[in-house]
């Protein structure tokens, strides 16, 4: 059986990584579709340039969180320098992982009223 | 565009041949679809690089502080072996050469996979630990060593020298890419 790496050493994930996780959830997609996803689902608030997409994307490939699509969904209407990628097994498993943890966390921060005394949304 | 793949540059150039095309292309979109003009779009992108290209600059030059590491422990082996006496002189290097590959593996300064990163440390751990029971014989036994000393030592020494190049080794193969790209 093959050596499964341990979900639990990847967490915390860093913001940028779990925003492309996320982005990346619902299916495979290149570069600028990552980075407008991020944005979108950030309000705008998290906005990625081309250096700290990219070198997420490497330290990402690197640990098997995500991989590259061999496929490219219409290579007649694509250019050929736009790569896609998707997650890994891996990759959804320690995005799953980091959302439980997250909820946990946001649970205890409900539990505990916090921000409530000063007008915060919780 | 001409001047993005300027800006390019200052990222390393193992990165800029992975990735360069592909964040052109992103920025072609930027432009494009973000209806944004074409030097604010440059502006992000070198405000960004300017964030980004240092660190990984650095970590490059990490990766050159393990070689210089690996260099000093061949010299230090190679002096060890050629000059006898050299032990005094190994001491030092190994332990410098050591506590390198332990830092730049345990804090995965370099990007070293999150599981690999822990196989490093404990390796260098390992190879510490019989590297100092090797250089602390002679002392314990008062300097005098016969047969049976002199092999345990040196079987410590060499087994602690092989089991610093094993984490190297993990550093090394960190580089080696999962995927290889279309």
């Amino acid at each position: 059986m093959a050596d499964r790496p341990d979900v639990d050493s990847f967490l915390p994930l860093p913001a940028s990584v779990m925003h492309i996780v996320v982005a990346l959830a619902e299916g495979e997609k290149h570069g600028y579709a990552i980075m407008r996803d991020v944005a979108d689902l950030s309000d705008g608030t998290v906005r990625m340039g081309s250096g700290t997409l990219y070198g997420s994307i490497k330290r990402m490939l690197d640990q098997g969180l995500i991989e590259e699509a061999e496929e490219r969904p219409d290579p007649a209407l694509d250019d050929q320098r736009r790569k896609y990628y998707r997650l890994t097994e891996l990759g959804h498993r320690v995005g799953a992982a980091e959302h439980a943890r997250l909820t946990a966390l946001v649970g205890a921060a409900r539990l505990r009223r916090l921000g409530a005394n000063f007008g915060g949304a919780l | 565009m001409r001047l993005y793949r300027v800006v390019l540059r200052v990222y390393p150039r193992e990165f800029r041949d992975a990735y360069g095309d592909a964040m052109v292309q992103t920025f072609v979109d930027r432009h494009r679809y973000e209806h944004a003009s074409v030097w604010l779009t440059l502006g992000r992108e070198i405000f960004d690089a300017a964030t980004v290209a240092p660190t990984m600059r650095w970590e490059q030059s990490m990766n050159r502080v393990v070689g210089v590491a690996a260099g000093v422990l061949a010299v230090a082996v190679i002096a060890a072996v050629i000059g006898g006496g050299g032990l005094m002189l190994l001491a030092p290097l190994v332990a410098v050469a050591a506590v390198g590959v332990i830092v730049a593996g345990s804090r995965n300064r370099l990007h070293v996979p999150i599981d690999q990163a822990r196989r490093v440390g404990t390796w260098a751990a390992a190879g510490v630990l019989a590297i100092v029971i090797g250089v602390a014989i002679p002392a314990i036994d008062g300097g005098e060593l016969n047969a049976f000393w002199w092999t345990v030592m040196a079987a410590c020494l060499l087994s602690g020298i092989g089991l610093l190049l094993m984490g190297l080794l993990l550093v090394v193969a960190r580089d080696t890419p999962r995927h290889e790209p279309a």
